[in-house]
């Protein structure tokens, strides 16, 4: 145990000629790259070729923990997945919760690289130094909730990634979750393992530990953080809603059906709803927390008079309106129980199959809906489906896409791949897409604020949430003053303060790089983004715990560097494999108005107050990488920039 | 479910698994405390994910616990609470 907050190794696993073999960790990664995602980016850069295809050998599976993980840090909890996304060629990163990370590092690996493809189903056990390939034949066929479960049985204390049908059919938009409430992998992951016929990676807690360089330093850092989430104000609350508490005031006047172009307007009194849905879901709640997460937004949910048991990694208010919305199936005389117990319902037939409802799934049925509903596809392309917005046709549609059943088999393959099968033109009705997925806000309702622009220019998916800047920015219109503090805590220099802020706006294309720097570093640390947690957090305080845990002592500037190194490697990973400014440009729809039933929505900024054109966009972006030190014209980073940042031997490559 | 801790201390420490949220909080604080390293498998306290159960989890102790209490410290659930044994007569 050499590095202090490192377990020291890297494990190596081969599925095709079932070697295994660790390597330990050098120093000099670990100094310039940190963990998490940074020294994933570099193991995928190095080991998966550019052109590979998602569903072959040759794409690897490299999932990644930080130094923070394994430590009693709040909300270190997170471990880091890249690969080659079969949903769009790209390279994204997710992370996800549970106990994955601090499990695999109690065994005594930072880093997991999973390469190859086997014969026949198997699962990765990783127990200290027992890692081994076991048969599963017998959990091949099996659902996310169920594998986890059994496996669980066989081994007790473990965390397990597993995949679900979907991800054995190959299906481009499976997801799954670690342990029943962490979502991991938008992009296809699943897809990946299942070519892999890797039914399942499990982690048993292990028996080494993870040293910190200054124990007495980062436990008086941990005890300040605490004090301050206990003292939180929404803390008591949350206990009993979880994100839904934090979320009830994000829903709007109607839901957005994520590929329409109008409203799908709520009921006049979806208040008095929410709030009796709220109550429903506060008693059928058990919290459940990632390892060491003091605000455990995890969902048990019990509904026993509508026999429903089941979990979910955060049941947000939005997420449990729309579910029972107009979109899919929602009766306008629907009770608040019958609504939440189809949302439940819904939810836990995605997450059972491995499918990934936010991010495609929801946006992919209404836009073939649409696509019906105008005629463009009919019950011949169907296979005699019939193509209504009911619920049970919703979760018709949900089983033909886990097992490619008939039409299914289209939608498996995301939005783009949907329309380019079903040709007709079908692709013009695609609205609201990034790269490939469905994004989460539509800035016309939502303002065009930091979440919003993170969405175009975030590599390999549209995540907005994950790396801008933070609330309070997620909402619309807060002051100028607020959003300073904001950026201050962020640790945005004041040179470039003064850039981006005036009076009485900022430029959220300059803005976004530093809300990447920021976030950025929560991936590498393995340290949750969520806003819950997160808000705990400062440049400073990261520095600080940093420096506690590694024994390296870093300030607040070394560590902003540290991160654009990994986000300009990130964005050559995914250059190299042709993404450039063209994938960062907006929506054609975000510029034609969104028309309400009595008022239409146009793109605003995040004031609504100046109207935004194509070519304010544009400018933006302009602006973004002109902050980010990239070419206009392509988005490549600049050989100055990325000599700047030690990384010379990317330059012309 | 009330559990109970060591002899050796006039201290016990009771655990409400129906309040736990799985966070492991107070397995890392009690193996630091040990000896400065966090390891789960060390504690003295052990919170174990269990399946179709009600309380998903359940909260044991190991036999030379000594009830500093330390867990209790850092549970932020109010799951743990730290009482002083009744002398037994």
């Amino acid at each position: 145990m050499g590095l202090p907050g490192y377990a020291g190794n890297i494990l190596y696993v081969d599925l095709t000629s079932g070697s295994i073999r660790k390597e330990p960790l050098d120093a000099e990664t670990a100094r310039t790259y940190i963990g998490g995602a940074g020294i994933n980016n570099k193991l995928a850069y190095d080991l998966i070729p550019p052109d590979a295809e998602p569903l072959s050998p040759q794409n690897a599976i490299i999932i990644g923990t930080g130094p923070f993980n394994g430590t009693i840090i709040p909300g270190s909890s997170q471990v880091m997945v890249i690969y080659k996304s079969p949903l769009n060629n790209a390279f994204p990163h997710s992370n996800g919760g549970g106990y994955f990370s601090h499990f695999l590092k109690s065994s005594g690996y930072d880093h997991l690289v999973i390469t190859g493809r086997s014969d026949k189903p198997v699962y990765l056990k990783i127990h200290d130094e027992d890692v081994e390939l076991c048969d599963a034949s017998d959990l091949w066929g099996k659902d996310v909730f169920e594998t986890t479960d059994e496996l669980r049985q066989r081994y007790e204390q473990c965390s397990v990634i597993p995949i679900g049908q979907a991800g054995e059919n190959l299906v481009n938009i499976s997801v799954t979750q670690i342990d029943k409430g962490g979502t991991l992998g938008s992009g296809g992951l699943c897809a990946v393992m299942g070519s892999k016929k890797l039914k399942a990676i499990v982690a048993v807690r292990g028996t080494k530990g993870i040293m910190a360089a200054d124990p007495k330093r980062l436990q008086k850092l941990v005890d300040e953080i605490l004090t301050r989430v206990k003292n939180y104000h929404l803390r008591d609350e949350m206990m009993k809603g979880g994100a839904m508490t934090m979320t009830s005031g994000w829903v709007p006047e109607g839901a957005l059906a994520r590929n329409s172009s109008v409203f799908l307007l709520y009921p006049p009194n979806v208040k008095e709803i929410q709030g009796q849905i709220y109550e429903i879901h506060k008693r059928s709640r058990k919290k459940i927390a990632c390892i060491t997460c003091p605000m455990s937004d995890k969902d048990r949910l019990n509904l026993p008079e509508r026999g429903i048991l089941t979990y979910d990694t955060a049941v947000f208010a939005v997420g449990a309106i729309m579910t029972a919305s107009p979109a899919f199936g929602h009766r306008a005389e629907s009770s608040p129980l019958d609504r939440y117990a189809d949302a439940l319902r819904f939810f836990d037939v995605v997450n059972r199959f491995g499918i990934d409802r936010v991010y495609s799934f929801e946006g992919l049925i209404d836009f073939v809906a649409t696509l019906y509903e105008e005629g463009i596809i009919t019950k011949e392309d169907t296979g005699g489906v019939e193509l209504s917005r009911e619920f049970d046709a919703l979760l018709k549609l949900t089983k033909m896409a886990a097992f490619r059943e008939g039409f299914g088999d289209i939608l498996a393959d995301g939005v783009v791949g949907a329309a380019h099968r079903i040709g007709k033109g079908a692709d013009k009705y695609i609205q609201n897409v990034i790269k490939g997925q469905f994004v989460i806000f539509d800035p016309r309702v939502s303002g065009f604020g930091p979440m919003q622009f993170e969405m175009l220019v975030y590599p390999g998916r549209p995540l907005g949430v994950a790396a801008a800047m933070g609330a309070p920015s997620y909402s619309p219109g807060w002051p100028i003053k607020e959003l300073v503090r904001q950026a201050e805590r962020c640790g945005v220099p004041d040179e470039a303060i003064g850039r981006i802020f005036t009076d009485n706006s900022f430029n959220v294309g300059r803005l976004a790089k530093h809300g990447e720097d920021f976030f950025n570093l929560f991936d590498m640390f393995g340290q949750c983004h969520r806003l819950y947690i997160s808000r705990f957090y400062s440049m400073e305080i990261l520095a600080e715990l940093y420096s506690a845990v590694t024994g390296i002592e870093v300030t607040p500037t070394d560590l902003k560097a540290a991160s654009e190194r990994v986000w300009n490697l990130w964005k050559m990973l995914n250059y190299r494999a042709g993404f450039d400014r063209k994938d960062d440009e907006p929506p054609e729809i975000w510029f034609q108005p969104l028309k309400g039933e009595d008022k239409e929505y146009n793109l605003k900024d995040y004031f609504f107050a100046a109207p935004l054109a194509r070519e304010d966009v544009d400018r933006l972006l302009d602006d973004y990488y002109d902050e980010r030190g990239w070419d206009k014209k392509t988005s490549l980073p600049t050989a100055k920039k990325l000599k700047e940042l030690g990384l010379d031997s990317l330059v012309s490559s | 479910m009330l559990e109970k801790t060591a002899k050796k201390s006039t201290l016990l420490i009771n655990a409400d698994a129906s309040k736990c949220a799985g966070c492991m909080t107070c397995m890392l604080s009690c193996s630091f405390r040990l000896d400065s390293t966090f390891n789960l498998a060390a504690a003295r306290i052990q919170v174990r994910k269990l399946v179709n159960h009600p309380n998903e989890f359940e909260i044991t102790f190991t036999n030379d616990c000594d009830a500093c209490g330390i867990c209790v410290k850092y549970c932020p659930y109010e799951a743990l609470t730290h009482q002083r044994a009744r002398k037994e007569v």
